[in-house]
């Protein structure tokens, strides 16, 4: 009798079966802070099913790792957010049917609705990132979606048979707007200041499918994701909105393609210096940081190393994936947080004004927390309400076989950090909710408030994964402002991208701004919640708007959506 | 209906033994059986583990895991098995399984040091400073005169976030070595973790003021000057660290061309940084050659790359070492043809135009 048998008849007769081993990816029980920031996740019962697409192959190519991104976009401008997931597909020599990107219109009640193909979005290609902007400023939200040697700009056009009778039709080729290299992040803002949006698009590098050498580890006799410093790299993009539906391709004119070219993946887009100009911020993986300064008339210098968030502290390249943007230490300046990779630290970098900044990762507390995590998308946001930005950031190591290569899980959890308003984060990972004690690949986090209940919600894209639906639980009692802005389409961007706006509230100073970009291949809801602590009134906020109008509105009631429309008295947004 | 098969078919059909206690005897010997069938199995089970653990500590611990996971779980304080199996999965590098593992040690064995020392050392290796400290803690209370834990357990709290662990502590270093200034500048640094920008500033001036050369001082304290907006006082402290520690050399010099791009002497700052960014660059490029060791041609990529960037002598290297894997390599030849007709070396470009050309 085999061993085998004997210890089924042995514990049979002991009257007990063997316990399952617990696993490194089992739940734990989450202990709820009390008002403590907390997470439900609402993905099934608000009916969202995306899963993306595993294009692994045995190669283990650099592109199969990189995942996709998501938007939330109210896409038939109807004030509740939709979701959008980007999806990639099968890599050569797979020949299996191409999945699509999934489009979820926002019903109401905790509910979405699959609207993928009766609104044109059922389009396949290796997709990655996606940005969020009305183009041409008719009051709809276009989207631009990048893939692995595609760029995509999508018009939302009227479609009364479509569901909220608007649906996406691909304008690319007329719009003149192309990139046959692999997009990642991109990011809309009115960097020439006419108005009208721009595209930015970062490339991150060159590879051959076709002749795809992999990397090797001697070690472990098995192949492994090359890191991007072994592909040639090309420029950046800058397309310029012509005012006409017709783009022009400036990089070369605007000075982008004068960087030396390096992996770009993440961007954002926003006034750093604080000159009414908006600049441009793009991390690249394993080169220099970009910070290109705008110059005004279409032009830019690129000034990343010697401002101070080009490198890291040590002068070393950054592997940076994602940046978020915002004023976490009450200076009223837009300070930058870069997801890195294994065993390098989110980087900090706080804005100290004429385009300098100071690294700061380990005093923020949020560098030595995230050494052990390999971070992709990244947001600053008011989970809490209480005025002070907290951070988010999704994580997943590129490495499929990371067990075998590392001894690590590929899976990661993402991990939530709480900030004080003085650059300084603590992680309430443990109490953040159950998805924050499971582990995913994550890659792209955007932040929306789907429920609009006025507190900030989240979803995620995990590469080869589920997309995922989070609802803030958070009871504390804070109020919150909500706003909506929209820029009068001639001077400034109807989406107002770009606007400062500063509250008043209770003796404090809160700064935001709706910027461009962000994150990881994602885009977040440009509406804003700034959280008021236990007030329930803005005593005072200050617009000032794309066009350099500022725009002042008193007593400003907290925990209702407020439409301002620009040099208009705020009304309240009244849904269908 | 199924027939009963071998013991139970004999029993039900010899007619040696009544029918009607036929049953009672299968169930009298099925009991024996099994009553001596669970001491037995036990006894291989033990067996089993021993044998397994011998073979762990002779090294066959591919061989030996199945029992010991079976013995583990069997008996999750088994203080040996758990050891065995941490130390077999830390060796095949399978991390998480050694966490677990260490910690059944740790559980199983809550006064030894060893146990505690290899969870310690394995959260700080991991960078899982939440798991570090506790564990290195309760091994420093377990052997207090280890200076070495100590010091070490400085630098986890410090990352923990720890800062008034990480004070005590380096507080008494500091009482133990007054005159150790690496010590101070360790303090200075965890009370600006703490928010006390003066109190750091103090102590960094009292160590330059004792040392002036002590380049870990100078590094933080041109931090700091940075920090306040006073890059010109940044700027000799840094020259002094670029001059005298070569292990500082991209860090000095990446602030340093920060602090003179901030104080206005741009020329110099970008002069300098280009010398940072050389030295980055060629890193980068070595460390990517060690991905795809075999391949010339990336070799020659990289190389060409460092030639574009102007760092000329790290890139003709990089493209002539495609030479040591293939020495006929025409895009070698061809990058460095074109590098020397650039740079007005018409005899080298011939050269390797030659050998373009040779069959």
């Amino acid at each position: 009798m085999s061993k085998k048998v004997l210890l089924v008849v042995a514990l049979l007769a002991a009257g007990c079966g063997p316990d399952a081993a617990p696993t490194a990816d089992s739940l734990r029980p989450v202990e709820r802070e009390p008002g403590g920031v907390h997470f439900s996740d609402a993905t099934a019962t608000a009916g969202i099913d995306f899963e993306h697409h595993d294009s692994v192959t045995d190669r283990n190519t650099i592109l199969e790792t990189m995942g996709s991104g998501l938007a939330w976009v109210d896409y038939d401008s109807d004030g509740r957010i939709d979701l959008l997931f980007i999806q990639d597909g099968p890599l050569p020599p797979k020949t299996e049917p191409k999945p699509t990107h999934k489009l979820y219109r926002n019903l109401g009640g905790g509910k979405f609705e699959d609207v993928t193909t009766r609104t044109g979005l059922n389009r396949t290609g290796y997709g990655q990132g996606v940005a969020v902007g009305d183009y041409d400023n008719d009051g709809f939200d276009d989207l631009a979606i990048s893939y692995f040697g595609k760029l995509e700009l999508l018009h939302n056009v009227a479609d009364s048979a479509a569901p909220g009778g608007r649906k996406f039709v691909d304008v690319s080729a007329a719009a003149r707007i192309a990139n046959p290299h692999w997009g990642t992040s991109l990011a809309w803002g009115d960097l020439t200041g006419d108005g009208k949006l721009d595209l930015y698009v970062c490339n991150y590098c060159e590879i051959d499918l076709e002749r795809y050498q992999p990397c090797w580890n001697e070690a472990k006799g098995a192949n492994f994701i090359c890191p991007p410093t072994v592909f040639e790299k090309v420029p950046h993009k800058l397309f310029t909105n012509n005012g006409d539906g017709t783009f022009t391709d400036a990089t070369a004119t605007s000075g982008i393609a004068g960087a030396a070219p390096g992996g770009g993946l993440a961007v954002v887009i926003l006034d750093l210096d604080g000159d009414g100009k908006q600049d441009i911020y793009a991390v690249n993986d394993l080169g220099p940081a970009f910070a290109f300064q705008n110059l005004g008339g279409g032009k830019f210098k690129e000034r990343g190393m010697l401002s101070g968030a080009g490198l890291d502290r040590n002068g070393r390249f950054m592997a940076g994936m994602g940046i978020a943007a915002g004023d976490i230490d009450g200076s009223s300046r837009p300070s930058l947080a870069v997801s890195n990779y294994q065993d390098e630290p989110t980087e900090i970098f706080l804005n100290k004004g004429n385009f300098a900044f100071t690294e700061w990762n380990h005093p923020s507390g949020v560098g030595p927390a995230t050494l052990r995590t390999l971070g992709f998308g990244i947001e600053l946001f008011d989970a809490d309400r209480d005025g002070h930005l907290d951070l988010v950031q999704a994580n997943g190591h590129v490495y499929k076989n990371a067990n075998l290569i590392l001894g690590i899980a590929q899976p990661q959890a993402a991990q939530m950090f709480i900030g004080d308003g003085n650059a300084r984060f603590r992680e309430i990972t443990p109490t953040a909710g159950d998805y924050f004690q499971k582990r995913y690949v994550g890659r792209g986090v955007a932040v929306a408030d789907w429920d609009d209940d006025g507190r900030p919600d989240l979803a995620f894209s995990h590469n080869a994964g589920p997309g995922k639906l989070l609802r803030n639980e958070t009871e504390n009692g804070h109020h919150g402002l909500r706003l909506e802005l929209r820029g009068d389409g001639v001077k400034s961007n109807r989406n107002a991208i770009g606007a400062k706006v500063t509250i008043e509230v209770a003796r404090r100073k809160l700064t935001r701004w709706i910027h461009g970009g962000g994150s990881y291949l994602s885009a977040s809801d440009r509406r804003l919640i700034v959280g008021l602590g236990s007030a329930v009134v803005a005593e005072k906020v200050t617009i000032a708007w794309p066009s350099g109008a500022v725009q002042t509105i008193t007593n400003l009631a907290a925990d209702r959506p407020w439409l301002v429309v620009e040099g208009r008295d705020p009304a309240p947004r009244v849904k269908p | 209906m199924a027939r009963p098969r071998g013991f139970l078919r004999f029993m039900s059909q010899t007619p040696l033994v009544p029918k009607s206690r036929r049953w009672r005897t299968i169930a009298i010997v099925a009991a024996l059986a099994a009553g001596l069938a669970y001491p037995a199995y036990r006894m291989i089970e033990s067996w089993s583990r021993d044998d397994a653990l011998r073979m762990a500590r002779a090294g066959k611990f591919v061989e030996a895991e199945p029992g010991l996971r079976a013995a583990i779980e069997r008996d999750p304080a088994d203080a040996e098995v758990a050891e065995a199996l941490a130390r077999g999965s830390l060796e095949a590098g399978r991390n998480e399984e050694a966490e677990r593992y260490l910690e059944l040690w740790v559980a199983a064995r809550p006064d030894r040091t060893e146990a505690h020392r290899a969870l310690f050392e394995f959260a700080r290796k991991s960078k899982n400073w939440a798991k570090a400290l506790p564990a290195g803690l309760r091994l420093r209370e377990l052997e207090p005169n280890d200076p070495q834990l100590t010091r070490t357990l400085v630098s986890v709290a410090f990352e923990a976030g720890s800062m008034d662990v990480a004070e005590k502590l380096v507080r008494e270093l500091i009482a133990s070595q007054p005159g150790n200034p690496g010590f101070r500048v360790t303090l200075a640094s965890i009370l600006r973790g703490r928010g006390d920008g003066a109190g750091s500033v103090a102590i960094l001036d009292e160590v330059i003021r004792d040392q002036p050369t002590f380049t870990p001082a100078l590094a933080d304290r041109a931090a700091a000057y940075e920090e306040s907006g006073e890059p010109a006082k940044a700027i000799p402290l840094l020259r002094e660290v670029l001059k005298s520690d070569k292990q500082r050399q991209r860090s000095a010099g990446y602030r340093l061309s920060i602090a003179l791009e901030r104080n206005g002497q741009h020329d110099e700052a970008k002069k300098v940084l280009d010398e940072v960014r050389r030295l980055q660059d060629v890193s980068t490029a070595e460390e990517a050659m060690k991905n795809q060791p075999g391949d010339p041609g990336l070799r020659v990529r990289l190389g060409a790359a460092l030639l574009a960037a102007g760092h000329l002598d790290d890139g003709v290297r990089m493209v002539s070492s495609a030479f040591g894997l293939d020495p006929r390599f025409a895009p070698a030849h061809q990058a460095l043809a074109e590098h020397y007709e650039k740079t007005g070396q018409p005899a080298k470009a011939a050269e390797h135009r030659r050998q373009l050309k040779a069959p």
